[in-house]
C-alpha cells in the first residue's frame, strides 16, 4: 500500500512540475499512473486532496488557476531549492549546524536540510563529494576538517521534549504532571507553550500556566509521565518582545547584588577562589581574606561549608548563620550514623539544628568531570 | 514504525539530486547518508525506475544505472526532478535554529560566516522558517579560551593551560595536544593529549584559566574517535563506589551527577539511595560537607569521620 503511495505522488510530482501548463483533474486521472483505478469521482478526489496535502507538507506547492478554473500545476520556481553560493566558512557552519541535534524530532530535518542546500548549490565542487570525506578541493577539506575538529552536539533524553517540541510548533496547549520540588509529589499542569530552551545543557518549557494564570518556566526532567497535546492548533498566542533565554537564565539562577567577606587557608579552595571579586593580605600569612560576589545564600554556604576547616565566613552576618547551620547539620549527620562508632558526640552549641530545605536544585558545585 | 508513503517519497526525491551530483556513489553510502539499509536504498532505486514521465514509455522512465558488481548507482534520465526540494518548515526551524546556536558560542566559528550563512538561509528558506525564536539553545557557557583553543586547532599547535581541576579544586598547568573540541550538554571541552597525565584527557574550556600557543607543532594521532562520548568524565576505577542516602532536599545531586544506581526509599519520603563513582574522596567529603546533612554515607566508615572531622574543626571557628 505505502510503495503504490509513494509511486503515484512520485508520478504526480514529475508529471506535474514538467507540465508547461495546468492540468485538469480529469487529466491527471487519466494520465497519472496511479489514479486511475479510483472507482469513481469521489474516490478519486478524495486520494488527490490528500495527496495535495501531503505534498504541501514536504514543501512542494501545487498551484491551481487564479480564477479557481480546474487546473493544477507545480511551479519548477517554487518546487526546486534555488542555487545558493556559500563561502568555505559559511559551509563550514551550516555543516557544523546541520549536525548539531542529536534528537530525533530535529536531527533528520537538520541534517536533511543541510543536504539539500549542499546539492542545490551549483558552483560549490564540494557538494559532489561524500559528506565530512578528505577532499582536496578547497571547500571540502575545510568542511571535513572543522568536521573532525569541531563536534558541536545538542541532545536530550527527556521523554517530554518530543511532544513539546510539536506542541510549540503547533502552538497548542499542554496537560503535564510536573513535580516542582523533588520529592514533593507531581501536579497536573494545563500550559499554553512559548518555547523551548537549551540552558547548560538542560531543558526548559517557557509558557502561560492556565490554572496559575502565570508565566512559568518548567524543567522538563522534572515533568512525570506523558505530555499529552490538547486544544486547538494555532491557539497560543507568545507575548510579543519575550525573551525566552531571559526567563529561563532568570529562573535558574539569581543574580549576585551583595558580597561576601572570607578567610581561606593559603593554597586551598582554587574554586573559590575563581569566583573572587577580590583577595587582600589578611596579616596572617596562612590565611587570605578574599571577597566574594553574593546571590542566592545558600549556594554561596554550600560552596563554603563544602571547604571545611579551609574557609570561615566573616560577614555578612546571614551567610555566617547559613554556614554554621549546614556544618552542623553534616556533624549530626555523621555522628547519628551508625558507622560513626568511635566518633566525639557533639560538645553542643552551636549547629546541630537540621537544616532547612531550599529551593535550590540549581546548585553548580564543582563538576566531576 | 512504518515509515509513511510521504517520509518515503521525500528521501526519494532527495536521492535523485544526490546521485545527480555524484555519479558512481555506492549503495554503502546511500544507506549510510540516509540512515536506511543497503536493501531499502535498493528498494527506493527499484521504485524510481518504475516512475516518470506520463505515458511511462521506457524512454519516459527515471533511468538509474546500477553496477551491481561495484554497488555503485548513477542516474541517466532525472525526469525533471534532478534539483533538491525547497526546504520543508521543519527542516528551515531545525537549521536555523542550530545555526543560532552556534552563533550563541562566541570563539567557535568565525562570527561573520555564521551570520552571513544565516542570512542565506533565511533567503533560502523564506515563509518556511517561521517562529525560529521559539527554541533557543545556549550549546555552552561562554569561554574566554575558546577563540586561542579554537586557533591551536586550526593551526596543529602545543599549546600551554593553566586549568581548574574541579576533581581536585586545584589549578594546574599543564602543556597539551589539542585534537577536538566537543560542545555537548551545556559545555565546550577540549580533548587533548595532556603531557602531564601522559594519556588523552578532556579539559573544560570555561575551566581553562590561560591559554598560551606554544611554537612547537601538536603531535598528530594515531588514533581519533569521531564519536562524542556519552559522557565526558571517566571516574578512576580504582577509587570504589560509595553509597549515599540523600533526603528530599539533596535529591537534585542524582540529577545533577552520573550515577551507578538510583532507588527511591519510602522512608524518609523523598529520600534517595545512590550508588556513585568520584574522582576521589576529597571531592565526595566536599559534596557531603556541602548538604548540611541532607546526604549521608551508608558504607565508607573512614569517610564519615573524615566529614565529621571536618565539620567540627570548621565550627570550632566560629565563636558559639
Amino acid at each position: 500500500m505505502a510503495t503504490a503511495k509513494a509511486e503515484r505522488l512520485l508520478n504526480l510530482v514529475i508529471a506535474l512540475v514538467n507540465s508547461p501548463q495546468y492540468r485538469s483533474a480529469a487529466w491527471i486521472r487519466d494520465k497519472v499512473a496511479g489514479y486511475s483505478d479510483a472507482p469513481n469521482d469521489e474516490a478519486f478526489f478524495r486520494t488527490f486532496e490528500r495527496d495535495k496535502q501531503e505534498l504541501r507538507e514536504l514543501g512542494i506547492p501545487v498551484q491551481t488557476p487564479p480564477a479557481g478554473s480546474d487546473g493544477y500545476r507545480i511551479p519548477p520556481v517554487d518546487f526546486a531549492l534555488p542555487a545558493v553560493s556559500l563561502t568555505p566558512a559559511e559551509a563550514a557552519a551550516l555543516a557544523l549546524a546541520g549536525r548539531l541535534w542529536e534528537t530525533t524530532a530535529l536531527a533528520s530535518a537538520g541534517s536533511g536540510a543541510l543536504r539539500k542546500i549542499r546539492d542545490a548549490d551549483g558552483s560549490n565542487k564540494a557538494a559532489a563529494t561524500p559528506a565530512g570525506a578528505a577532499d582536496t578541493a578547497g571547500v571540502g577539506t575545510n568542511e571535513a576538517a572543522a568536521a573532525t575538529l569541531l563536534q558541536p552536539r545538542v541532545r536530550t533524553g527527556d521523554p517530554a521534549f518530543a511532544p513539546l517540541y510539536a506542541a510549540v510548533r503547533a502552538r497548542r496547549a499542554v496537560q503535564f504532571e510536573y513535580r516542582k520540588d523533588p520529592g514533593t509529589p507531581a501536579e497536573p499542569r494545563r500550559v499554553q507553550p512559548w518555547g523551548l530552551v537549551s540552558f547548560r545543557g538542560r531543558w526548559y518549557v517557557i509558557g502561560y500556566d492556565e490554572k496559575r494564570a502565570q508565566r512559568r518556566t518548567f524543567r522538563l526532567s522534572r515533568i512525570a509521565g506523558a505530555v499529552k497535546l490538547v486544544g486547538r492548533t494555532g491557539v497560543v498566542r507568545t507575548p510579543a518582545g519575550l525573551d525566552l533565554l531571559q526567563e529561563v537564565a532568570d529562573s535558574v539562577e539569581r543574580p549576585a547584588d551583595r558580597t561576601a567577606t572570607v578567610r581561606i587557608r593559603s593554597g586551598r579552595a582554587a574554586g573559590l577562589r575563581r569566583t573572587a571579586i577580590s583577595a587582600q593580605s589578611s596579616g596572617d600569612p596562612d590565611w587570605d581574606r578574599v571577597t566574594l560576589p553574593l546571590g542566592h545564600l545558600w549556594d554561596t554556604a554550600r560552596r563554603i561549608a563544602g571547604q571545611g576547616p579551609d574557609v570561615v565566613v566573616e560577614e555578612p552576618a546571614d551567610l555566617v548563620a547559613a554556614t554554621v547551620r549546614l556544618l552542623g547539620g553534616t556533624r549530626q549527620a555523621m555522628q547519628a550514623s551508625p558507622l560513626a562508632a568511635g566518633l566525639p558526640t557533639s560538645p553542643g552549641g552551636n549547629g546541630g539544628e537540621p537544616v532547612e530545605p531550599d529551593d535550590s536544585g540549581t546548585l553548580r558545585l564543582s563538576d566531576t568531570a | 514504525m512504518a515509515e509513511t508513503a510521504a517520509e518515503r517519497l521525500a528521501r526519494m526525491l532527495a536521492l535523485v539530486p544526490y546521485i545527480s551530483r555524484r555519479p558512481g556513489v555506492g549503495v554503502n553510502e546511500l544507506a549510510a547518508e540516509f540512515g536506511v539499509s543497503n536493501e531499502q536504498v535498493g528498494a527506493d532505486l527499484d521504485l524510481l525506475m518504475v516512475c516518470g514521465l506520463p505515458g511511462y514509455y521506457p524512454d519516459d522512465l527515471i533511468d538509474v544505472v546500477l553496477d551491481d558488481d561495484g554497488g555503485t548507482v548513477a542516474i541517466a534520465f532525472d525526469a525533471g526532478i534532478e534539483r533538491p526540494v525547497r526546504l520543508t518548515a521543519d527542516e528551515a526551524f531545525a537549521l536555523t535554529v542550530a545555526l543560532r546556536a552556534l552563533a550563541e558560542l562566541p570563539g567557535l566559528l568565525d562570527a561573520e560566516a555564521v551570520h552571513s550563512a544565516l542570512a542565506k538561509l533565511e533567503q533560502l528558506a523564506g515563509r518556511a522558517a517561521s517562529d525560529t525564536d521559539a527554541v533557543r539553545v545556549v550549546p555552552a557557557d561562554p569561554a574566554p579560551a575558546l577563540g586561542l583553543v579554537r586557533q591551536a586547532l586550526d593551526e596543529t599547535r602545543r599549546i600551554w593551560i593553566r586549568y581548574y581541576t574541579a576533581s581536585r579544586d586545584q589549578v594546574t598547568e599543564r602543556t597539551v595536544d589539542p585534537l577536538r573540541l566537543l560542545v555537548t550538554d551545556g559545555h565546550a571541552y577540549l580533548e587533548a593529549y595532556c603531557h602531564l597525565a601522559g594519556a588523552i584527557r578532556h579539559f573544560r574550556v570555561d575551566r581553562i584559566e590561560e591559554v598560551q600557543l606554544l611554537d612547537e607543532p601538536a603531535q598528530a594521532t594515531l588514533w581519533v574517535d569521531s564519536d562524542i562520548p556519552e559522557r565526558v568524565f571517566h571516574p578512576d576505577p580504582q577509587i570504589p563506589p560509595v553509597t549515599l542516602t540523600l533526603t528530599s532536599g539533596a535529591r537534585w545531586v542524582a540529577e545533577y551527577y552520573p550515577m551507578d544506581e538510583i532507588t527511591e526509599l519510602a522512608e524518609p519520603p523523598g529520600a534517595l539511595r545512590v550508588r556513585m563513582r568520584a574522582n576521589g574522596d576529597e571531592w565526595l567529603a566536599r559534596l557531603v560537607l556541602s548538604l548540611g546533612g541532607e546526604a549521608v554515607i551508608e558504607d565508607r566508615p573512614e569517610l564519615v569521620r573524615l566529614v565529621a572531622e571536618r565539620a567540627t574543626a570548621a565550627l570550632a571557628q566560629y565563636p558559639d
